[in-house]
């Protein structure tokens, strides 16, 4: 008789190859496989034929404002989830569409009734939705999509129906604020899909950490997949801090290392986001990527990305999980990007670099009350996607508006990296809008490459005296870089892109790019401007870029499909030198992750256009499918 | 004082207007098209409304300079039709219309035309 744990083993080391063989038809998971690595091994399409794509189907969902009336406007980042022989999507609205994968007709539709409210976020935002499906079981509810709510709700429905499951929560929905803080000044918003693994499901959420210092701790709830029942919860915060910060909650996606057991944490930042003299104790796992024993809950490793974090730089995208190849076997990695542009490459089993990271010296703060870390951790591979000094001032803007940028810098503090905000101003360069943002990467896992996108913005990051806060309008948000209270602290905020009066970025272009890094190495193979900026309509120079939100897919091919750009444009990239060899027009910026998957022998790639204010106020509900020419 | 102009050569020049009209009346079609429809990439933008003015005025300023007779008027309406063509077509170079653009290019084409058979 085998040990148990050989056994267990053994099963469990049939769960990659299995989970190998669903890439090749199915698009599970938000980012494409538990391993976050948005990865396709789907070949029909290819750098040779990939100009021959054409829309095969759209559907509008009608889930869509600008914001204009009575709803909030829709940021809609949804990654279409191909399983059961259907695709879902969930909507802004919170409402999950159920459709054919090749011809987008709508077998079902849900709707959760919910609030359509602004209670966190400032417009109504959705990621999409997750499927399970039990093992155990067959028949109704077997398989399962869930939907969250910015209320804090979590809908539990059957698959093939679009039915409530009863044995879910109370009649299928689960309160998910039931584990918040009784005072929360927020509800926990279920904007991202929760993770699977295994038969839990994992739960992060969304806040308005902006807000206040006072926020609820960051938490992560692992449930049953098929009652909603708790089975363990995670903290980021020590007990002992409430009243002097909050959040570092996991508002993005997790990823899942099913074979050892693991799941892997990007937390944000601690409350209050830029100002940090009332939590001048060490928050080991704040702005951190963790990785939790998923049966647990018990944390197996962390690595503090950012020390004292003062600018907001979450820990924004799952890792990307990949055994890179090498001459002596594979090494079992993770790839963490960064709003700061870095990436970090880390053994996910014991969290130690791949490429060794320094801790560099970085400048102090000059604001009374706050202690800046002395220095951050720096790794020395891959390069950052940009530099350690910001790009400089932009001449042409700088004309345009008669000096204006260049005076403004004269009034900014500037010390490069992670210099602190400041009463006068800093210059961030990256901003809290990244370097990279929550699309994350893609690896191709056979060649141990990986894709990134990213932007390139300076911010000015700008504390404010209380008594003088007080005096000004209060309210905003960072899709509207306006003002944030802070409240508790002594300082209020105010954050603004780094624009002339005519709207034109103060700084060098490219404002957005396309990275492949060779994990093996750490090298940096290319580099290109990515998107096209877009004002008023007109498209400036394609070696502008664009800022991006989204993320890309790569294939077995060799080709990148990505939308992510202000242009509202999806595009196919060739990966071996980041050339666009096909794009095509969509409603509205594509920011989400493309599903890739084939059907019936099709190869598809599918897009929810919905739109970020964020980087363009251009919404949508457009779901469209390309592919090639049946014949 | 204005040039007298036998019929024949009135006609000839007023047919060239008109057809000067025909693509920057496509062009203005174009335009509006683009700033209606939701994949366009330029819809509902102000430079989609820039390029319909710019279209519309085309439009308009190719009928009257074939009806108007020689002297300081259609001069100036003839140079502003180039001016106004160029503006136009690098603003549509800009919202990356290509339609919209190859109807400037042939409406300035005709403009050339018009400028040798007109006196």
């Amino acid at each position: 008789m085998f040990p148990k744990h050989t056994l267990t083993a053994a099963l469990l080391a049939l769960v990659p190859a299995t989970g190998a063989l669903a890439q090749q038809d199915e698009w599970t998971h938000f980012h494409g496989n538990a391993m976050a690595q948005k990865y396709s091994a789907s070949d029909q399409i290819t750098p040779e034929n990939v100009h021959e794509l054409e829309k095969v189907w759209e559907i509008h969902t009608g889930d869509v404002s600008d914001g204009s009336g009575d709803i909030p406007g829709t940021v809609w980042s949804a990654t279409p989830i191909l399983a059961n022989d259907l695709l879902y999507v969930g909507t802004p609205f919170y409402r999950v569409f159920a459709v054919q994968p090749d011809t987008g007709e709508v077998v079902w539709t849900y709707d959760p009734e919910t609030l359509l409210e602004s209670m966190t976020q400032p417009e109504l935002k959705n990621r999409g939705v997750t499927y399970w499906e039990d093992p155990e079981a067959s028949g109704p509810c077997s398989k399962r999509v869930y939907i969250g709510t910015m209320d804090a709700h979590l809908h539990a429905l059957d698959a093939d129906t679009g039915q409530l499951c009863q044995d879910f929560g109370d009649n299928g929905i689960l309160n998910v604020n039931q584990w918040n803080k009784p005072d929360a000044n927020f509800p926990l918003s279920q904007l991202q899909p929760p993770t699977v693994f295994r038969d839990k499901l994992l739960l992060g959420w969304a806040g308005k950490d902006w807000y206040s210092v006072e926020n609820p701790l960051g938490s992560v709830f692992a449930i049953d997949a098929r009652t909603g029942e708790l089975e363990w919860s995670f903290y980021s915060i020590p007990e002992g801090y409430e009243g002097t910060t909050g959040t570092a909650n996991v508002w993005t996606a997790m990823s899942v290392d099913e074979e050892n057991g693991l799941v892997y944490l990007p937390v944000s930042s601690p409350s209050a986001d830029y100002y940090g003299g009332t939590r001048l104790e060490e928050i080991p796992l704040a702005t951190s990527v963790t990785a939790l024993n998923g049966d647990t809950g018990e944390v197996e490793w962390s690595r503090q990305l950012v020390h004292h974090d003062i600018w907001d730089y979450d820990t924004v995208s799952a890792p990307t999980l990949v055994d890179i190849p090498g001459e002596g076997g594979s090494t079992p990695a993770l790839v963490q990007p960064t709003k700061m542009g870095f990436a970090f490459v880390l053994n996910r089993l014991t969290g130690e670099p791949i490429f060794p990271i320094e801790e560099r010296d970085v400048p102090a703060s000059d604001i009374e009350g706050e202690e800046a870390s002395p220095t951050q951790p720096y790794p020395t591979l891959p390069a950052p996607v940009m530099g350690d000094d910001w790009d400089g001032i932009f001449s042409l803007a700088n004309i345009a508006s008669l000096g204006y940028c260049s005076r403004k810098l004269d009034e900014l503090r500037y010390d490069g990296r992670y210099t602190p905000p400041s009463l006068e101003g800093t210059l961030a360069f990256p901003g809290t809008a990244g370097g990279m943002q929550w699309g994350g990467g893609a690896v191709d896992p056979e060649t141990g490459i990986f894709y990134i996108n990213s932007s390139r913005i300076a911010q000015i990051f700008e504390l404010i005296e209380r008594e003088e806060y007080a005096e000004l309008t209060t309210g905003g948000s960072e899709a509207e870089g306006g003002l944030f209270p802070m409240d508790g602290a002594p300082y209020g905020f105010r954050l603004t892109t780094f624009l002339n009066g005519f709207g034109m970025p103060c700084w060098k272009p490219p404002y957005g790019q396309m990275t492949a890094i060779d994990l093996k190495t750490g090298e940096t193979l290319w580099e290109v401007p990515f998107g096209q900026v877009q004002k008023w309509g007109f498209y400036m120079p394609e070696g502008w870029g664009s800022p991006t939100i989204g993320g890309p897919v790569v294939t077995a091919s060799g080709l990148i499909f990505i939308g992510a750009s202000m242009d509202a444009r999806v595009r196919a990239l060739d990966a071996s030198n980041g050339e666009v060899l096909w794009k095509a027009q969509v409603e509205a910026p594509a920011v989400s992750i493309p599903a890739v998957y084939d059907y019936k022998g099709r190869q598809y790639v599918v897009f929810a256009v919905g739109g970020n204010s964020i980087i363009k106020p251009q919404v949508g509900d457009q779901l469209i499918a390309f592919a090639l020419p049946e014949d | 004082m204005p040039a007298y102009l036998s019929p024949p050569e009135r006609a000839r020049e007023e047919l060239v207007a008109n057809l000067m009209a025909v693509p920057a009346a496509i062009g203005l079609i174009i335009a509006v098209v683009a700033f209606f429809s939701p994949a366009s990439g330029i819809e509902g933008t102000p430079g989609a409304a820039l390029a319909i003015l710019g279209m519309l005025a085309l439009t308009v300023a190719a009928l009257l300079v074939g009806r108007i007779h020689p002297g300081r008027l259609r001069t100036f309406i003839t140079v502003m039709i180039l001016i106004g063509g160029l503006l136009t077509l690098l603003c549509a170079w800009f919202l990356m219309q290509g339609w919209l653009m190859l109807t400037i290019v042939l409406t300035l084409a005709l403009w050339l035309i018009f400028i040798f058979v007109a006196r």
